[in-house]
């Protein structure tokens, strides 16, 4: 059994983000990096599934030299070997280009049973990737997952739906997304880290991958990011004091004439 | 409210300042580690430590250690964690690869540490305990002993202890009782002992004593001390535990905080089947223990920074958070926005204080945690130096360390208020928990006894020269600074009174008026702590307005006020331009008390020795 984790390395949910004017990205200095959270139960179940049924854990990411330490942690974790796909022709990928290219190295590694990835990355929220991956490769594919039994074949899971879970058997190969809850994941040990130092890392390029100038990067992406700004700050509320008989009507005329809503 | 630990400072420490990396690459057990691994190890460890152990501290402080029928229990939380956590190797990061240990260096270990320490000091007595017993069985015990029990405990299996104290042996080991009798291959031990901690506890299946004990016939005082392996449970062939040992828990302390922490009364040998194995030879068990002495007295050291940043980082939270009062120039204005405290100077000084002092013992015990590493170079001037060196300091790490970290605790307990005394926010915790790092491994008395009676004259006063001499070189290099010459000058000024005292000092203790140096031990270490501690914000401010004026450079910043919005834009020139403050504070108003302390000490004042206190 094959499985194929996909993750992303993102800043700390801690962090204080800092958007400089003007520029499409936030400010990095500083920043802590870590594995996206959500990559976290992906890698944790793809290696509770290599622990019961044998086989191999295979990470994938796209990222510079950096997000080798996001691959660390989930090798110290106990996948087994990982895959990185770096270069100038990667930069500027959206969610499409991104999730192309690591179609790409899919296909390319082959012989996959399953593909595991989180629900969504915190950084940006788009919760794209995965799902797209899945169509790109021509396999089903399950969002929000939080069981998972590996069964003959097929896989039995359930997932997150609007009010309430949805109980479903997909035929493998298949990817599914992991949603908080899915398990609890492991911490990286000491013996794991060090034994992740001699574990197999390979870097491909988008020429490796067989991906054309116009596929990969921002050439092949299908969004771009003009801006970035923080949002509006919240002005400091305002208290009114006194008789409800002389408040209310002052209120109320603020609702309609200032704040407009009513 | 989140326990912060401070990671830049850490690593501005571990690879700015001391460079740790280049250090450990010419050191043989070290050099095929990288960066990258010590990162992730500080990194993981942090990350557990936060996650997993901080939660225990509540627990610790109000459910305890329970004693009934000689068995002690610790809650249910504390044992799954102590599972989790030896298993993942964080009780074994520096312990020897040969016994599975991570073999890292031990600043790295420290580094990981702060953070288990400052999560829940109570929790990892038992395994800090585990390790130092270790260390002492594979330095001077046989093939056999070390093959029983240091894989056991260093993979956590098994715990350890240090059993010195009896209730009429303290301070004065020399003085304790209890017996070892020769019988085969082994010894009868029978004695008490208190207030040893973990020695008894439901963590692990075994517990391993290391016990002080006099031979018969030995001779009196520290010179007739012998060393013992006496395990709770006997040794089967297969090298399990066994049958009971007749080592009975008699109880354990009610004490001020620490209540997760067992601290035992052991009564060893009351029915005459209590068996202990000599390490080593008889009559040099003080020297095996004073072995490991340094290590222990450098974790004390570490309880005080842990807690004390701990106590700093819940402070300067607390003091954005809480809004009281107005800014004191609006004194007089009713309608005035209120602030947050942490605009108000007096809170503010609260905050610099903790903060250079816990920054200056950071600096410091790292560097020290560093020359424990150098005692493994292949060069024997290396060694020989780093062996001075901490000799000189640990006396300081331990007694002046400690004390920073109870008064970072007074500190941000002020920062807090009333809200500080309450058991609602965890200053009032920590307070409790480090005081009693003070008192055990030699009270803090005693590292001021062991300073100026010991230290200051080893090997000729050649030990203290050498580190005097690396303050020396480094105020020649840069006493012309550009921009800190200000903070040389003063910085000087503290080390010249420094040295005028060590030559009093020296002076009186060739005349009978020996006993002033002795009453001024503590005043010393002090005063000496104050000195030591200004070198490594003062190193650590050279490297951080380098680095600033690196960063001014590259983004442009040429005047005042661009340079103001670099340092508030970016995270790393905030971090520069902090360290430059907080060595600048420390310099400017905790240093000067070195001089009134020089002239106190001068005034050889002997009103405390003559004044009658059987009154
Ligand atoms: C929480 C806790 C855990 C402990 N864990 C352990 C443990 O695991 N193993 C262990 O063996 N011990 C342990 N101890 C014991 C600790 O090491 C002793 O309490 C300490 O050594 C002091 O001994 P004492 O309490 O008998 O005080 P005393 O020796 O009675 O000292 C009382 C005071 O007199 C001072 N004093 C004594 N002699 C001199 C002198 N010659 N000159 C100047 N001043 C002097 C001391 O500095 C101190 O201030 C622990 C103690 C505590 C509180």
């Amino acid at each position: 059994m094959k499985t194929i984790v996909l993750i992303k390395q993102v800043p700390d949910t801690e962090t204080k983000v800092k958007v400089n004017p003007g520029e499409t990205d936030i400010n990095r200095e500083g920043i802590n990096l870590v594995l996206n959270p959500y990559d976290e139960f992906a890698a944790e179940e793809a290696i509770k599934i290599k622990e019961a049924k044998g086989g191999e854990v295979v990470v994938c990411t796209l990222g510079e030299k950096k997000a080798e330490e996001a691959i660390r942690t989930a090798l110290a974790m106990g996948a087994d070997r990982a895959i990185r796909l770096d270069g100038e022709a990667f930069a500027g990928s959206d969610n499409y280009a991104t999730a192309k290219a690591l179609a790409k190295a899919i296909e390319k590694e082959g012989d996959y049973d399953l593909i595991l990835c989180g629900k969504q990355a915190v950084d940006d929220d788009s919760a794209q990737v995965g799902t797209l991956v899945a169509e790109m490769l021509g396999i089903p594919s399950a969002s929000l997952v939080i069981n998972c039994e590996v069964g003959d074949g097929s896989v039995t899971i359930t997932r997150e739906i609007e009010g309430g879970n949805q109980e479903l058997e997909i035929a493998m190969p298949c990817l599914l997304t992991a949603q908080k809850g899915l398990n609890e994941p492991r911490y990286p040990s000491l013996p794991g880290i060090m034994k992740a130092k001699r574990k197999k890392l390979d870097v491909l390029s988008a020429g490796d991958l067989g991906l054309g100038a116009d596929e990969a990067g921002a050439a092949g992406s299908k969004t771009a990011i003009k801006e970035l700004s923080m949002p509006p700050e919240r002005k400091a509320g305002q208290v009114f004091e006194g008789e409800p008989e002389e408040i209310v009507p002052k209120v109320a005329q603020l609702l309609r004439e200032e704040a407009k809503v009513i | 409210m989140a326990l912060k630990i401070n990671r830049r400072d850490i690593d501005f420490i571990l690879y700015e300042q001391l460079d740790v990396e280049k250090a450990y690459a010419e050191i043989d057990d070290f050099k095929d580690f990288t960066r990258e691994d010590y990162d992730m190890v500080i990194t993981e460890a942090h990350n557990f430590a936060l996650k997993e152990v901080e939660p225990l501290n509540a627990i610790g402080d109000t459910v305890g250690a329970k004693f009934e029928n000689g068995v002690v229990t610790l809650p249910q939380e504390f044992k799954d964690t102590y599972r989790k956590l030896t298993e993942n190797g964080w009780a074994s990061i520096g312990s020897s690869p040969e016994y599975g240990g991570g073999g890292f260096p031990t600043s790295v270990g420290i580094a990981a540490s702060e953070a288990f320490t400052a999560a829940c000091v109570s929790f990892m007595f038992t395994v800090g305990l585990s390790r130092g017993n270790c260390a002492v069985i594979e330095e001077f015990g046989t093939e056999e002993q070390k093959a029983t029990f240091c894989e056991k405990l260093t993979s956590g299996e098994w715990s350890g202890t240090m059993c010195l104290t009896e209730p009429g042996a303290g301070t004065a080991v020399g003085d304790l009782s209890t017996r070892a009798v020769k019988d085969g291959d082994e010894y009868l031990i029978s004695g008490t002992k208190c207030f040893i901690t973990s020695a008894e506890h439901d963590l692990t299946d075994n517990i391993i004593h290391l016990v002080l004990a006099r031979v018969e016939g030995a001779p009196k005082g520290i010179k007739g001390i012998s060393l013992f392996i006496v395990p709770k449970n006997r040794i089967n062939e297969d090298g399990t535990a066994g049958e009971p040992n007749d080592v009975v828990c008699g109880g354990i302390e009610h004490k001020m905080g620490l209540h997760g922490s067992p601290t035992c009364v052991m009564n060893f040998g009351e029915n005459g089947r209590c068996r202990g194995q000599l390490i080593g030879e008889e009559n040099k068990g003080i020297v095996y223990m004073f072995h490991m002495m340094n290590e222990a007295r450098i974790s004390c050291g570490l309880q005080g920074l842990a807690q004390g940043a701990a106590c700093l980082e819940y402070a300067r939270q607390y003091a954005h958070e809480r809004i009281q009062g107005v800014d004191i120039r609006e004194m007089r204005n009713a309608y005035a926005e209120r602030v947050p405290i942490v605009n108000h100077p007096d809170i503010r000084r609260s905050l610099m204080l903790m903060k250079s002092y816990t920054e200056g013992l950071r600096s410091l015990i790292l560097f020290a945690a560093l020359q424990t590493d150098l005692l493994k170079s292949g060069d024997k001037a290396v060694r020989d130096k780093a062996d001075d060196l901490l000799a000189i300091l640990t006396p300081v790490i331990k007694g002046y360390g400690t004390d920073i970290g109870f008064k970072c605790a007074d500190l941000a307990m002020m920062v807090h208020g009333g809200y500080g005394y309450t058991a609602e926010y965890p200053v009032e915790q920590q307070m409790r928990d480090v005081k009693a790092a003070s008192i055990y491994e030699g009270c803090n008395g005693i590292q001021a006894l062991d300073l100026v009676g010991r230290k200051l004259g080893m090997k000729g006063g050649m030990a203290l020269m050498s580190y005097l001499m690396d303050i020396n070189q480094f105020v020649a290099a840069n006493e012309k600074h550009e921009s800190l010459a200000p903070l040389f000058k003063q910085f000087t000024a503290a080390r010249d009174a420094l040295v005028g005292c060590v030559t009093q000092f020296q002076q009186l203790g060739a005349t009978k008026e020996v006993l002033i140096p002795v009453l001024n031990a503590t005043p010393f270490l002090n005063m000496f702590g104050h000195v030591v501690l200004a070198y490594n914000l003062l190193q650590q401010a050279v490297i951080a307005n380098e680095k600033l004026d690196a960063i001014f450079d590259e983004k442009d910043a040429a005047d005042d006020e661009a340079k103001n919005e670099v340092v508030k834009d970016s995270p790393n020139a905030t971090f520069y331009h902090n360290k430059i403050k907080t060595a600048s504070f420390f310099i400017f108003n905790v240093l000067p008390e070195v001089s009134s302390i020089v002239a106190a000490i001068r005034n050889a004042d002997r009103s405390a020795l003559d004044v009658i206190l059987d009154y």
